[in-house]
């Protein structure tokens, strides 16, 4: 009897240590990626964290979220010359951004952006993939972002806190970011999925940025607009993340495979977006091998050569 | 014989125009008529012009010799669902009182600015002929295209002879609820949503729409795609012949032109524009419109929707 309780016991240990091992990457470093405005609230001051406000400066001068130090998005995807695309800056640059914010290696970065529409939050879901990507650990998003902490009330000021330089190491992680070579490769070898994360019209070709040269999407892709991923909408604000009943009904929805190890390369027009979706995809779904197509379409359309479907669907070209 | 000459110019003329305007007038033909082509036939005894927008427009200024048809080319039915076919008896008598005969050769256009104003006129064009008059034509890119190219106008409001239009509903031209509710059991029947892709999915719905998502398994053409007007263009010309067929199928479409399609959007105003470009246009023979459309299908309980899902999904 004793001995079949001991093996329950062990069971039930088990079962909760998997599901420990199995959650989303960031977890383990101590920290949930999704972190609501209460939690916040509540862990405001706490040593070792650093609040970003990735809006503009000009609003974060207007009021942030106290203790919050400014780095508007504009700064980490800065426009590139020689791909004539916006790209994520060099890793000496970003180490010198975020030491300046104070920004240590073993610092818990929460990042917040204006959260009132779902292009705000993609500015926010970016950011997260560039710090990730070059080699921050502990990096959180605040879900609804500025608009849901004023709605609820929250403290927010115009003190610009003291900082002391940091010692974060930009360390540039090739696993999370497609190049252009990448993605020509992946035209022939199919091995990883394209997920268009742009609206459906420029998807299907009927509409573009002006500054992207063609229209279309690369062949064969799938379509999961950044859009869906929010509660935000016409009439509708703050932009929170969907919950991850939804987000994983629409992954399905859109045709993308339940097994968490398929690899994929999300792309947009500049990487914004796209960053958003690797965000979704890699820290909130736990989808593993999931890399942000960096030069996006503003890159890809400029070489002639590739090729773009217009008038169609990606899955049914599939 | 000098007729017969006049007639071979005239039509010799046409088809130089045709060819001229290539830009617009690619998908024209008999179902799509460009301006130039209009101008020249005001004066043709059976055509008839009708202005089905919004009637501010008609009493400002119009085509010369264009009746006002404002409508109503939609109603309330029986069940007091919004936006449906009127009864038959009505619509005779509606498009009698707009001077249509049996003969005539009916001109619709609309203000031309966006899609939906197209789809006014698919709308119009869509009664007639599921009331059995064939002899029925868009005005490609409606007024704006009219005005654009600068053609007269006329502020005199039109007061039409009554004509002798007669029809009956050719009931394969409608879905009804019970129908589609059939056809969503079938796997030969493609439902066709012409909705925007947002409101397909479910992330987006009109207010007077009860419910999110789309009828299972439909496949997804947006009218709004069918022209090129858009946030920077008008007159919103129907797209060229070649991408319409492009996009036929790369929405899922077969290339077998006797499958069975129903069209649907929130009001069956957008769905007419689905069925205007694959039936009249592209020459699927065997289309129809699903005239309650989500207006009724969403406040059904009993019919299946889905979401947060891309429909054409379950076709591949």
């Amino acid at each position: 009897m004793s001995r079949h309780l001991i093996h329950s016991i062990l069971v039930t240990l088990l079962v909760a240590l998997t599901g420990l091992l199995a959650s989303p990457v960031t977890a383990a470093a101590g920290s949930d990626s999704l972190v609501s405005t209460e939690w916040l609230g509540q862990h405001l001051g706490t040593p070792g964290m650093v609040i970003v406000d990735v809006r503009t400066r000009a609003n974060y001068d207007f009021g942030h979220l106290p203790g919050a130090v400014s780095l508007a998005y504009s700064g980490l995807e800065p426009y590139n010359n020689k791909t004539r695309c916006q790209m994520m800056p060099s890793p000496e640059q970003l180490t010198k951004m975020l030491r300046s914010l104070g920004i240590n290696r073993s610092s818990h970065v929460v990042i917040y952006d204006a959260g009132n529409t779902t292009n705000d939050a993609t500015q926010g879901g970016a950011s997260v993939w560039i710090f990730e990507t070059m080699g921050q650990k502990n990096v959180s998003y605040l879900d609804g972002g500025f608009t849901k902490w004023t709605f609820e009330g929250r403290p927010i000021d115009k003190v610009v806190p003291p900082v002391r330089e940091g010692d974060f190491t930009a360390e540039h992680d090739a696993t999370k970011v497609a190049t252009l070579d990448d993605v020509v490769a992946n035209l022939k070898t199919k091995e990883a999925i394209f997920l268009d994360v742009r609206n459906s019209i420029q998807h299907f070709g009927i509409d573009k940025r002006p500054d992207v040269v063609r229209y279309g999407h690369i062949p064969g892709s799938l379509n999961f607009p950044v859009d869906f991923m929010t509660n935000a909408g016409i009439n509708r604000a703050p932009a929170t993340i969907k919950s991850p009943e939804e987000l994983e009904a629409m992954a399905e929805g859109v045709g993308l495979p339940k097994d968490k190890d398929a690899k994929i390369i999300v792309y947009c027009n500049s990487a914004q977006q796209a960053g958003m979706g690797y965000f979704i995809l890699h820290n909130v779904m736990g989808y593993r091998n999931v890399k942000t197509y960096d030069g996006s379409m503003l890159e890809y359309a400029q070489d002639k050569e590739l090729p773009l479907v217009r008038f169609a669907w990606g899955f049914v070209t599939e | 014989m000098n007729t017969y000459k006049s007639k071979l110019a005239a039509l010799l003329a046409a088809a130089i125009l045709l060819v001229c305007s290539y830009g617009a007038a690619a998908a024209e033909s008999q179902k799509l008529v460009s301006v130039d082509w209009l101008a020249e036939n005001l004066e043709t005894p059976n055509v008839v012009v009708l202005s089905v927008g919004a009637f501010t427009q008609y009493e400002k200024n119009h085509i010369p010799g264009a009746v006002k048809a404002f409508g109503p080319w939609q109603t309330m039915n029986d069940e007091y669902v919004g936006f449906m076919m009127p009864k038959v008896n009505d619509l005779v008598s509606m498009l009698r009182s707009y001077g249509v005969n049996n003969d005539s050769y009916v001109i619709l256009y609309d203000e031309g600015v966006t899609a939906q104003d197209t789809a006014k006129s698919a709308r119009a064009l869509w009664t007639l002929e599921a009331l059995g008059h064939d002899k029925v034509a868009i005005l490609n890119g409606g007024f704006a295209a009219w005005t654009q190219a600068g053609k007269a106008v006329s502020t005199e409001p039109v007061v039409a002879a009554p004509g002798n239009f007669s029809g009956e509903l050719a009931e394969s031209k409608l879905a009804t609820k019970a129908e589609v509710k059939k056809a969503l059991k079938s796997s030969k029947v493609f439902i066709v949503d012409t909705r925007l892709p947002d409101e397909d999915f479910g992330h987006e719905k009109k207010n007077y729409i009860k419910r999110f998502g789309h009828l299972p398994g439909s496949l997804l053409l947006p009218a709004d795609f069918v022209t090129i007007a858009g946030i920077e263009f008008s007159p919103s010309f129907v797209r060229h012949l070649e991408q319409l067929q492009e996009m036929a199928k790369g929405v899922g479409l077969p290339a077998n032109k006797d499958v069975e399609i129903i069209t649907y959007s929130n009001r069956g105003t957008q769905a007419a524009l689905g069925y205007f470009v694959l039936h009249d246009l592209l020459g699927y023979t065997n289309v129809s419109v699903y005239d309650g459309s989500m207006l009724e299908a969403a406040a059904d309980k009993s019919m299946p929707l889905e979401m947060n899902k891309w429909g054409y999904k379950k076709k591949m």
